[in-house]
């Protein structure tokens, strides 16, 4: 088995902006994590996204703040994994409302493809290895988790980028008063062959029961606490679920 | 002998109708296109026969697909770009209260399984826009490599509707008068209705089984929509499929390839065949130019034509096809072209970057 090591993180969520070696706390009016802007998570003079939707948004922000010590991870043998719960559907609803105001947009069709959320990570960070883009199904988040691993052990890739994204705009959220989406969130894991960096951690992810389902909540708090003990440099064995042992990330 | 990816069976559904009907107006050189307007756009398009197919419960029910034995444990993945959208656009169009979150891929998968009637042990949702049925391939030859699963069913479905016709048309991507693959006159591609359906196992092959021997994938990290000019990812994909085939360039009999008819896809594959196979590409073949771009289908759909074409050891026609519009050497051509039973590597691309390479064989 190859070691794989955790080079960085990132995370956007209701509790703050967090990168391996920082945090930092939502400022006034940034009342949820679709305010965030470009200066926060990227070294940038410009305060917004452009044309960038909320996955893809939140999905560069989480991936900036993972990549921040090592923005050199990319290349042929550097790949992307990502689970995105909510598909496109709150692009699919701009886009939508464009085709009704008789101007079908371009920019918001190309963002209509769940598998566009990864496209300006890779641009960016020049990630051309293989990609894996989940968009639900049983345990979406620990799937692609467990493809990443699979990817770097099964020698197609030496370095994967893992992303969790939940993203619903606020505008379409309230246009939907009965569906209640999981609060917007972007979690990121840069897992490679190679450590780099102080904060490099070995690390493997056991799925013995790889058919087990858990739920979005589950997979939101395991997120949480992966993201917390890679910060603090824990050795322990972070499971899905808090009582349970069979599946489950483990920092050496 | 060393047990394989077979595909056990499958069956697909597109403009030409379902496996044997296609793969006989194919070698016939048909076209599945209707005249347009499509949703308001003058374009031409390539429909199901029947138009209600494009709802998951008359394309299941029409499909009518089993598994003939229940699997120990079974991986089911749905492979699609957008799938049914029939919900979003009835909520904007006609019913405010359609359900938006029915169009959910998430949401879509819940009424496959239950329409499949199949209690798989996991089920996934594989979105790599047109390359979704090679990236799902790739990702079941993992898992069963691996013991995780005994069998994994793939379904892929993606069809005509107002969002990614107005979608496409936006990005001025569709052909007036049809996709031409290749073609010198090629100026975009054709959108077409398409479903497809494989099941897969490790297994011993037995004489004329398709095995699924190599699977590659890779990102250009170029552009958001369109593809990279220089094909670089491609080749990416193309050199991985074969060093997990354990196969070089000239083991390869024929190519079945992604060919949108769109000016930039076929260029950018041409070059990437280039690169591969020098002057000598093996005969191509792209089946756009019949039964129209299936988006998040196509590819699942389009290898397992493929399977039929290696087992009948030639290549359809490429439809409206007339004069070689790249600059490299690719062998295509209207007619029926004879291919030695050798496998056929298959290509596909997608949004986002993302470039997939199937490569199949036949057990001989």
């Amino acid at each position: 088995v190859r070691p794989v090591y955790c080079n960085g993180c990132g995370a956007i969520f209701a509790r703050g902006i967090y990168s391996l070696s920082s945090e930092k706390l939502w400022e006034d009016g940034q009342i949820d994590p679709e305010h965030i802007r470009r200066d926060q998570v990227f070294p940038t003079l410009l305060p917004t996204f452009g044309k960038l939707n909320l996955p893809d948004k939140l999905a560069f922000s989480a991936a900036s703040l993972a990549l921040q010590s090592s923005p050199d991870s990319g290349g042929d043998r550097s790949g992307i994994c990502i689970a995105v719960p909510y598909g496109s559907l709150t692009t699919d609803m701009f886009f939508m409302d464009s085709i009704i105001n008789q101007f079908p947009s371009p920019t918001y069709f190309s963002a209509t493809l769940p598998s566009s959320t990864i496209a300006d990570i890779a641009i960016h960070y020049k990630f051309k290895g293989p990609d894996r883009i989940i968009c639900g199904g049983d345990s979406p988040v620990t799937e692609t988790l467990s493809n990443a691993f699979r990817l770097i052990q099964t020698e197609k890739a030496d370095t994967i980028l893992f992303l969790a994204v939940w993203a619903f705009d606020s505008i379409n959220k309230s246009k939907l008063p009965d569906y209640s989406p999981l609060e917007n969130a972007a979690f990121c894991f840069l897992f490679s062959t190679t450590p780099k960096g102080a904060f490099a951690q070995k690390c493997n992810f056991v799925l013995q029961s790889p058919s087990v389902q858990y739920d979005t909540a589950t997979e939101y708090q395991f997120c949480i606490r992966l993201l917390d003990a890679i910060r603090g440099k824990e050795k322990r064995h972070i499971t899905l679920q808090p009582e349970t042992t069979e599946n489950y990330l483990s920092i050496e | 002998m060393q047990k394989q990816i077979v595909l056990k069976s499958a069956q697909i559904q597109c403009a030409l109708g379902n496996l044997d009907q296609s793969t006989d107006l194919l070698y016939k050189g048909s076209s599945g296109f209707s005249a347009g307007p499509c949703f308001g756009v003058p374009v031409p398009y390539a429909p199901f026969s029947d138009s209600s197919l494009r709802k998951l419960d008359n394309i299941i029910e029409e499909l009518n697909f089993h598994i003939p034995q229940n699997p120990k444990s079974l991986l089911f993945i749905y492979c699609a770009a957008k799938g049914d959208l029939s919900h979003l656009e009835a909520h904007y169009n006609i019913d405010k209260g359609a359900s938006v979150t029915s169009s959910l891929l998430n949401s879509q998968i819940h009424r496959i399984i239950s329409l499949l009637r199949i209690k798989p042990s996991k089920s996934t949702i594989i979105s790599s826009a047109c390359a979704s049925g090679a990236a799902a391939l790739d990702y079941a030859k993992e898992n069963l490599l691996l013991g995780t699963y005994t069998d994994v069913l793939i379904f892929g479905f993606d069809v005509i509707s107002e969002f990614v016709v107005k979608g496409f048309h936006s990005l001025a991507a569709l052909s007036p008068e049809g996709a031409r693959p290749f073609d010198k006159s090629r100026n975009g591609l054709t959108l077409g209705d398409g479903a497809a359906i494989a099941w897969l196992t490790l297994d011993t092959p037995q004489k004329g089984d398709i095995t699924i021997c190599g699977t590659g994938t890779s990102n250009d990290a170029n552009h958001r929509t369109g593809p990279s000019r220089t094909g670089d990812g491609l080749l990416r994909a193309i050199q991985a499929a074969l060093l997990d085939a354990n196969l070089d360039p000239s083991n390869i009999g024929a190519v079945k390839c992604h060919g949108t008819a769109t000016i930039y896809n076929d260029a950018m594959e041409a070059k990437a065949l280039f690169s591969c196979f020098n002057s000598n590409i093996p005969p191509c073949v792209s089946l756009k130019g019949a039964i129209g771009h299936t988006s998040g289908a196509g590819s699942l759909l389009e290898i397992i034509l493929a399977a039929v074409f290696l087992k009948k050891g030639s290549l359809p026609p490429t439809t409206l096809f007339e004069e070689l519009g790249v600059d490299e050497p690719v062998k295509i051509s209207n007619k029926s072209q004879k291919i030695d039973k050798k496998p056929i590597l298959c290509l596909s691309a997608g949004f986002g970057g993302l470039n997939a390479a199937v490569i199949i064989k036949e057990q001989l």
